[in-house]
């Protein structure tokens, strides 16, 4: 049964751009005391709708997630600048020429189970070998208020309307349909 | 979620360096009194059946310095059980 659907999205700096990326961190998440000048560094959903004109705001949502899991603002930035500085000293050592990566995982739960009650996101950063590296916690997960939701399932609908995510949501779902079908056909 | 993290990574390569370029256009936007430039390519792939997109997005100031040109993408998949 289709239940919801999870988007990943993804900003990719050169080594050349990292130094750039790197210094406007490093200057903005020092003494941070609001929720947007530390989200475009740790969210690619919100990094990559401030290079689109017209797309709705991301931006101000992103304080009602970070709200949810705990920390301080100044704790969050804290912590962003750490995760930030180790992962690019590991990539730095491990593969000079990959750059910086930010990941960020949208779980939208539609029809929520008992296993996942709620839409969440997790903010990460990829490694030069692979790894997922998550900021502040453990596993990432930050649950998400339902206008957070919302919001980024505008923008999402937004830039798949514009640029195209490659698999139309209507397409998956008849695929998914079809599939369910027949596994049915064959059980019974 | 790893799973999908590689497989990202993976595919962004190789619509980099395969990819068609679809469509490119350019926007301009003015912030605190500086005017920049922003520069769009829409690389395409067909991969495993799909058609995947990279946005290159190259952004510039009004004499023509470049700031920061990353490759972006969004991915999605759907979340299903089956009921036994």
């Amino acid at each position: 049964m289709l239940y919801g659907w999870e988007y990943g999205a993804y900003t990719h700096y050169t080594p050349t751009e990292t130094s750039s990326f790197l210094a406007a961190a490093h200057a903005r998440l020092e003494g941070a005391d609001d929720f947007m000048a530390i989200a475009p560094y740790i969210s690619a959903l919100v990094s990559i709708a401030g290079y689109f004109a017209g797309c709705p705001a991301v931006g101000p949502i992103t304080a009602l997630i970070l709200a949810r899991i705990g920390l301080g603002v100044k704790q969050i930035a804290q912590k962003t600048w750490e995760a930030i500085n180790y992962v690019n000293m590991f990539n730095a050592k491990d593969d000079p020429s990959f750059g910086f990566m930010l990941y960020q995982n949208f779980h939208w739960v539609v029809n929520p189970q008992w296993w996942v009650p709620q839409s969440y996101t997790q903010f990460c950063l990829i490694q030069s070998n692979g790894v997922v590296y998550h900021v502040w916690t453990t596993t990432g997960v930050c649950y998400m208020t339902a206008n957070a939701v919302n919001s980024y399932v505008a923008f999402i609908t937004w830039y798949n309307n514009h640029m195209g995510l490659g698999v139309g949501i209507s397409s998956l779902a008849k695929a998914i349909r079809r599939k369910f079908t027949l596994s049915s056909m064959i059980k019974f | 979620m790893l799973r999908q993290a590689e497989e990202t990574l993976k595919n962004v390569d190789l619509i980099a360096s395969e990819g068609k370029v679809l469509s490119g256009w350019n926007t301009i936007s003015t912030v605190n009194g500086t005017t920049y430039t922003y520069v769009y390519r829409d690389y395409a792939l067909e991969i495993n059946g799909t058609t995947r997109h990279l946005i290159k997005v190259s952004v510039y100031t009004s004499n023509g310095t470049p700031i920061i040109d990353p490759y972006i993408q969004i991915i999605n998949a759907p979340l299903v059980y089956w009921a036994w």
